[in-house]
């Protein structure tokens, strides 16, 4: 699909690759990986077309569609959510915008019959190139990508200036998934997602037939989507069938055989030297001696790459602040009449160590520029304590920092005073050595950004440290060394972060925000997820009593209904057979009183009254037995009645 | 899933690995249609094409020479007379205005709707709603025409549309289970040749790659595609 030839590029005179080959097939889902630096971000740059190699060709499929996310996003203006994804379908867009032209020109009656013939084909032919591209099911396609990333219904028609930096990513992110490519290439996309929508994005990558290529420090999201590794090491890239984590047995394997190597070579060269040393001026030996010297030349020297170097970082002690460096009181914001805090009074202390969690767009990020004073709330007041010297480490890092400025400058703009020579040691400590300071902030790459911003961070003094997702596009060893820094840091500290695992060692409170107010939870980050288990489930619980009683509630109703109604419909016959219980207990008794009669030998001797009260006796007794028969019948349809309702 | 017992007679008959012959597989569902309505024949024809290319792209229509055995419910939108031309040749709803009002309604509760060029312009701009359903009269399908008496016949006579969709497969129904056999095989010989004419020229390897055939409740028979193209290609 994609096929790279003798590729080169140079950054600041040192090439970030050489010679570089490689193919990219349909299906294919990459990995790339590399240190800080070493020009993945340029990679996918380059494969995208947004740069140009020095050397090299890249070669790509005639109308193959590549979807880029670049680190650095752009904010969308001016169209809602759902309008914006939906322009990522430029082939459906173009096929609406005919068809409103053909269809308008059909309606014009004054065209001649053969226009109008070759309109109608027309109109055919973007009807079916419709359905080809399942121009129906579009709309609910885009609602589930925007679902699964996180986007709620209310959100669609909202417009996309409103979204904050993470969210503004989730657009492109959207767009890119949406648009079918052959080719995805994403840059960290991992920075900014939650848990839950990066689950998502995992199933929907795992599910897709574009190939991928991945540039990612979330050992979890690239191991479990990609099937290959690309690798830049020592200015070359190679290619690895099997997944990171393979890969990175690999790369072990690979280590231990090259250090082996290594020796060998040293053994079979300080061999060559002793025998040179030893016969160089026998002439006897001179021709050997000289074959050896040749040997000694062409030898080619395995070089080992160190090992990824690491940032050095400590906090300069600081002078103390107050013992309440900040006070909120009754703080309100509003963005475009929406409000994200309500109310909000905190009282921080001296040497907390805060993490600030939420859901995305709870407002993280606007409470610390608000602390850091680089927004001014709607409504409240802020009170600084004594002394309190704030450094704010934001997430969109380019902003804040000049593009044409060199390293350099970059410190300097921060604190003046401080001697070259001492910005120079700071910035060896952050990696950049030699020519790199002269380096303009543009060129820098995602990580290298952070780096920068961390060492502006460290020349302020602050006793009071915001930092809002400092994690994002720092490689593991980089997180590793800023968690000890902090850990060690004396002063105040806020973090905004989703990374457990990293905040863990360093918290001692956390700042829930949520529904636009805040929870304080005291104790570390585990305390807090803990607590707020317990406190789901005892929502849970209350839920579930809730529901219970309804339904005791709603069971003694429907009773109550039921009684009603076996009441009404038994009514009638139960008074019938009222009625003729009491009629059949009459006649019970004037037959016994017949019997009687007829047993009276004065009755029975005289032939005439004996006579008359035996038909009197015959008649009641089939009266009674007419009754019986009704009574029967009609407590037969009582009880089938009851059984109804049972 | 529980297997139920007709399906597991079936099963005992049937080999999933065996590809049958157009006839025989035709004569075997015949003969194992147990169930109570007249079960229709189906095919399924894998392509080697990818339709999201649009010169990959497979469709047409095939007037199957013994019908498919379904009613068809004919709407013609078309003004005075014609409307009434199509009503006489069995068009069961024709006309105009009203039925415009109506499908922009939501009402579409026919199989195929034809139209004449004039009222294209109005019947366009109800793609919404006919659009999903696949009812839109198009040039290509013959149901947009001047002929509409001629295209009323011929659709009422089975003719039918077909199109390769996402997978690269065709579907398409071939008549009822109370048909003869030879009628089914002429019905599923005229659509292979449909196929096979319709072959783009960009599609690279083997065109047909596999060939079904199936009952409406019934199994799914493998076909001998090669003895089957080859006999419809010499005929």
């Amino acid at each position: 699909m994609i096929d790279i030839k003798n590729l080169s590029i140079q950054f600041t005179g040192e090439n970030l690759f050489e010679n570089v080959n490689i193919k990219i097939s349909r299906h294919d889902k990459i990995a790339l990986v590399g240190s800080n630096g070493t020009g993945k971000s340029t990679l996918l740059k380059l494969i995208f077309g947004i740069e140009q190699p020095e050397t090299g060709i890249i070669q790509k499929q005639k109308g193959i569609r590549i979807g880029y996310l670049p680190q650095d996003i752009n904010s969308f203006k001016g169209q809602t959510l759902f309008d914006e994804v939906k322009t990522s379908l430029q082939d459906i867009q173009t096929l609406e915008e005919q068809e409103s032209i053909v269809l308008s020109a059909l309606n014009d009656l004054s065209i001649s019959e053969e226009d109008r013939n070759e309109l109608i084909d027309e109109l055919g032919e973007i009807h079916q190139r419709k359905e080809e591209l399942d121009f129906y099911s579009t709309n609910s396609k885009i609602e589930k990508i925007l679902i699964g990333l996180g986007f709620k219904e209310k959100d669609f028609s909202r417009m996309t200036d409103e979204f904050s930096g993470g969210w503004q990513m989730r657009i492109q992110m959207a767009k890119i998934l949406l648009a079918d490519n052959d080719l995805i290439l994403m840059d960290e996309p991992t920075n900014h997602l939650d848990i839950d929508s990066l689950e998502w994005l995992i199933s929907y990558l795992q599910s897709t037939t574009s190939a991928l290529i991945i540039v990612s420090h979330d050992r979890h999201f690239v191991t479990s989507v990609t099937n290959k590794t690309l690798e830049i090491y020592n200015k070359q890239i190679n290619f690895y069938s099997g997944n990171y984590l393979q890969y990175l047995k690999f790369k072990d394997e690979r280590e231990i055989q090259l250090i082996s190597l290594q020796k060998q070579q040293e053994k079979k060269v300080k061999e060559l030297e002793r025998f040179i040393e030893r016969f160089r001026y026998k002439a006897t030996k001179a021709k050997q001696v000289q074959s050896r010297i040749k040997q000694l030349e062409k030898i080619e020297i395995v070089e080992i790459l160190e090992e990824e170097k690491k940032v050095e970082l400590h906090f300069p002690s600081p002078t103390m602040s107050g013992i309440i460096p900040v006070e909120l009181i009754d703080i309100t914001h509003s963005f475009n009449d929406i409000a994200v805090l309500k109310n909000i009074n905190l009282q921080i202390e001296r040497g907390d160590k805060i993490a600030i969690v939420g859901p995305n767009g709870a407002g993280k990020t606007t409470l610390t520029k608000i602390i850091a004073n680089k927004l001014h709330p709607t409504s409240g007041k802020i009170i600084y304590g004594n002394n309190t010297i704030i450094s704010y480490y934001e997430q969109e890092v380019a902003d804040s920092i000049n593009p044409d400025f060199d390293l350099i400058d970059a410190l300097e703009d921060v604190n003046s005073e401080i001697p070259i020579g001492r910005i120079r040691t700071i910035l060896g400590s952050f990696l950049f050595s030699g020519d790199d300071v002269f380096k303009k902030i543009k060129v820098l790459s995602g990580g290298e950004k952070s780096r920068i911003a961390l060492a502006r961070l460290l020349l302020t003094k602050s006793n009071f440290i915001i930092l809002d997702e400092p994690t994002n596009h720092l490689d593991f060893a980089s997180k590793e060394i800023l968690q000890k820094a902090l850990i060690e840091f004396s002063g105040t500290i806020m973090i905004v972060s989703h990374d457990i695992d990293f905040l863990k060692p360093i918290v001692n409170k956390v700042f829930e925000l949520r529904n636009n107010s805040i929870k304080i939870f005291l104790g570390g980050i585990e305390n807090y997820l803990i607590k707020k288990q317990e406190l789901d489930r005892k929502i849970e619980v209350e839920e579930k009593e809730n529901q219970t009683e309804k339904s005791r509630k709603d069971q003694k109703r429907i009773e109550a209904e039921l009684r009603q109604k076996r009441y009404v419909a038994t009514k009638e016959i139960k008074t019938k057979i009222e009625k003729l219980e009491n009629e059949i207990s009459k006649l019970e008794l004037e037959k016994i009183e017949i019997e009687n009669q007829l047993a009276d030998p004065k009755i029975f001797s005289n032939p005439q009254i004996a006579k008359n009260t035996n038909s009197l006796y015959e008649k009641v007794k089939s009266d009674l037995e007419n009754k019986y028969e009704i009574w029967s019948s009609l407590s037969n349809q009582l009880e089938e009645i009851e059984k109804q309702f049972k | 899933m529980k297997v139920s017992k007709r399906i597991k007679a079936i099963n005992k008959i049937i080999s999933k690995e065996k590809e049958y012959s157009l006839q025989e597989a035709i004569k075997i569902l015949k003969e194992n249609s147990k169930v109570k309505f007249t079960e229709s024949l189906d095919c399924a024809i894998r392509l080697g094409v990818d339709p999201r290319h649009a010169d990959q792209m497979v469709r047409g229509t095939v007037s199957l020479p013994h019908g498919t055995g379904k009613k068809v419910t004919v709407l013609v939108v078309a003004k005075g007379q014609a409307a009434q031309d199509a009503l006489q040749a069995g068009a069961e709803y024709a006309g105009f205005e009203e039925y415009i009002e109506k499908i922009k309604n939501g009402w579409a509760d026919v199989d195929v709707i034809i139209a004449t060029p004039d009222v294209m312009g109005e019947l366009g701009k109800l793609g919404r709603v006919l659009g999903p359903k696949g009812l839109m009269p198009n040039p290509k399908s013959g149901t947009v025409t001047q002929d509409v008496v001629k295209a009323v016949k011929e659709v009422k006579a089975g003719k039918i549309e077909f199109r390769v969709e996402k997978a690269g497969i065709v579907h398409a129904s071939l008549g009822k289970l109370d048909f003869t056999v030879e009628q089914l095989t002429e019905n599923a010989k005229a659509f292979l040749q449909t196929i096979m004419k319709l072959k783009p020229s960009s599609a690279k390897g083997q065109y047909v790659k596999s060939l079904y055939l199936s009952s409406t409740m019934g199994p799914g028979l493998k076909i001998n595609k090669d003895e089957t193209v080859f006999a419809t290609k010499t005929e």
